[in-house]
């Protein structure tokens, strides 16, 4: 029998390999919803990324089952890849992996893979691509499949549009900075209450005290610490060094940047640390 | 300097495709689009509305488009390549403005793009507009038709290339840590007409020029520029006779693809 011909099963001793028939969704929502969650999507997202995609066959979906249960489910997708002018390459993009965690460490991934190669062989399927964390490559990709990654271009440009998200990542910064002990000495006597202005957001005052952290619209008071930042700044600690430094001065020199009251709070870290 | 943006009516499909293609084409790793494809990949996605994509005009033409998810993830942007670099400058920032208010309108807290670094244009505009960049796509690949790929490959450069002495080449694959191997031994054949035969089976073959790698090596050769001098000294390939090294080594050098890496946010998975 072909192997683009649905096959019912490669059977083994123990799991059950097939393709896509109606009646098997349920199953495979299952194993995709223990592998990732509920957040992965619900039986419509499933309907329209695989049966309704233009091309789809239901050779492009395996579902592994272990004494009739659904236990590891794999997606593919057969499409043509540009790879420059005049070269159009037939490419299977695969994802959504999911084993349920009985039937992990049993070589799963590696079978599966090698269960769809026939057929997608036959398609006159060229290369096999994946997406994955670099945690995943290494654990999955690169051993069990042979996979290689490609040097991309391709970045991912993030930007907080609203003053709910830049004040929650402002909070679990100032948790981060009230852990440290000197810190927590600091905070014994009174809170500390630093302002931030952030361009293009509305004025906050995060307040760091001995039992907590909060993040409120400016208050009336004076604050200990006054600053002002462009927003690139508050994420130059993830960016490379030399970037980093280039936008910390050029937002000190255009005056974008400006800290306000920094010798108070140093004055107040003296004392502390002096006091017995 | 700036055109208008309005959203997506019926009947802009046509020229969507056809620019995103174009401001793509300078990448490799994305799905050439279609009608069909891209009504399924953007407008037919769960949750995804007309109000969603925005189309950017000037002149009566659709110079840039950009189409986004309820959460706020940038599922696609193009705008059009062949404008005076000012004139693009001024149409992507236009764009990325326009993705804002929209995005807050609907109270979305983070706007996400995955876009090619090495577009200067499009790079500038959005640390500009401040843009942190994050982290990178992990794409990784895996050669299932070794024959298929080669013939594609010395088809479209044959004719680049000098004639090299020998025309004919054994290629001997092992299949690294990759599970399948469906061709262990091939013949290349250079002078027309070109031919690339799965040999594999065959008892007695032509040992002129004789070149040895795994799999996931040739992987690395033609898809990571991994260079042919790196893999000799490596020990991951070897050729045979040292007569044949010049040789080969075009051969192999000819396969390499050069055409920087990018896929699009909607061809993901």
């Amino acid at each position: 029998m072909p192997a683009t011909q649905p096959r019912p099963a490669e059977q083994s001793p123990d799991f059950v390999f097939e393709y896509y028939r109606a009646g098997l969704e349920p199953g495979i929502l299952q194993v995709l919803h223990t592998g990732f969650g509920e957040k992965w999507g619900d039986a419509v997202y499933w309907r329209w990324k695989y049966p309704s995609r233009p091309g789809f066959t239901p050779l492009d979906v395996t579902l592994v089952t272990q004494a009739d249960e659904p236990v590891a489910c794999f997606h593919l997708a057969v499409r043509p890849l540009q790879m420059g002018p005049g070269l159009n390459i037939l490419c299977s993009v695969e994802g959504d992996f999911a084993i349920q965690p009985r039937a992990r460490g049993q070589g799963l991934p590696r079978r599966g893979y090698c269960f769809t190669a026939a057929s997608l062989a036959e398609r006159s399927v060229v290369l096999r691509a994946g997406f994955s964390s670099p945690e995943l490559f290494e654990r999955v990709y690169k051993p069990n499949f042979g996979h290689r990654m490609m040097p991309t271009v391709t970045a991912q440009y993030r930007k907080i549009l609203s003053d709910r998200l830049l004040r929650e990542k402002l909070q679990e910064f100032g948790n981060r900075v009230r852990s440290h002990p000197r810190i927590r000495r600091l905070l014994e006597q009174r809170p500390l209450t630093v302002r931030l202005e952030i361009a293009g957001f509305q004025p906050c005052d995060l307040v760091l005290r001995r039992d907590g952290v909060g993040c409120t619209d400016k208050g009336a008071g004076r604050p200990d610490l006054r600053v002002r930042a462009p927003y690139p700044l508050l994420a130059a600690s993830r960016m490379r060094r030399g970037r980093a430094i280039f936008t910390l001065v050029h937002a000190v020199l255009s005056g974008q940047a400006q800290v306000r009251g920094l010798m108070r709070v140093l004055a107040r870290f003296a004392t502390t640390a002096a006091r017995p | 300097m700036t055109g208008s943006v309005r959203p997506y009516r019926t009947g802009d499909e046509g020229p969507i495709v056809e620019l995103s293609n174009r401001a793509l084409a300078p990448y490799a790793g994305w799905t050439p689009r279609t009608a069909e494809y891209w009504q399924w990949s953007i407008l037919g996605r769960p949750g995804v509305t007309p109000a969603d994509v925005l189309v950017l005009e000037s002149n009566g033409r659709i110079v840039g488009y950009a189409a986004v998810l309820q959460d706020g993830k940038v599922l696609d942007f193009s705008v059009a390549i062949d404008q005076r670099p000012r004139k693009r400058r001024a149409f992507v920032k236009q764009l990325i403005r326009a993705l804002e208010d929209s995005a807050r309108a609907r109270g979305c807290d983070l706007l996400t793009f995955s876009l090619p670094a090495s577009d200067r244009v499009i790079d500038t505009a959005l640390r500009d507009a401040g843009y942190i960049v994050e982290q990178n796509q992990y794409l990784s690949l895996g050669i299932l038709d070794p024959r298929a790929l080669l013939l594609q490959l010395l088809s479209l450069r044959r004719l680049r290339m000098p004639s090299p002495s020998p025309g004919t080449f054994t290629l001997e694959l092992t299949p690294g840590n990759y599970p399948v191997l469906r061709a262990s031994r091939l013949l290349i054949r250079l002078n027309p007409p070109l031919c690339v035969d799965d040999i594999s089976q065959a008892f007695e073959y032509p040992a002129e020029c004789l070149i040895r790698l795994d799999l996931c090596a040739l992987t690395e050769l033609i898809f990571c520029r991994v260079p042919v001098s790196t893999l000799l000294s490596d020990s991951r390939l070897a050729i045979t006779p040292a007569a044949g090294i010049e040789a080969a080594c075009k051969l192999l050098d000819a396969l390499v693809i050069e055409t920087p890496w990018h896929v699009p946010y909607c061809d993901g998975f």
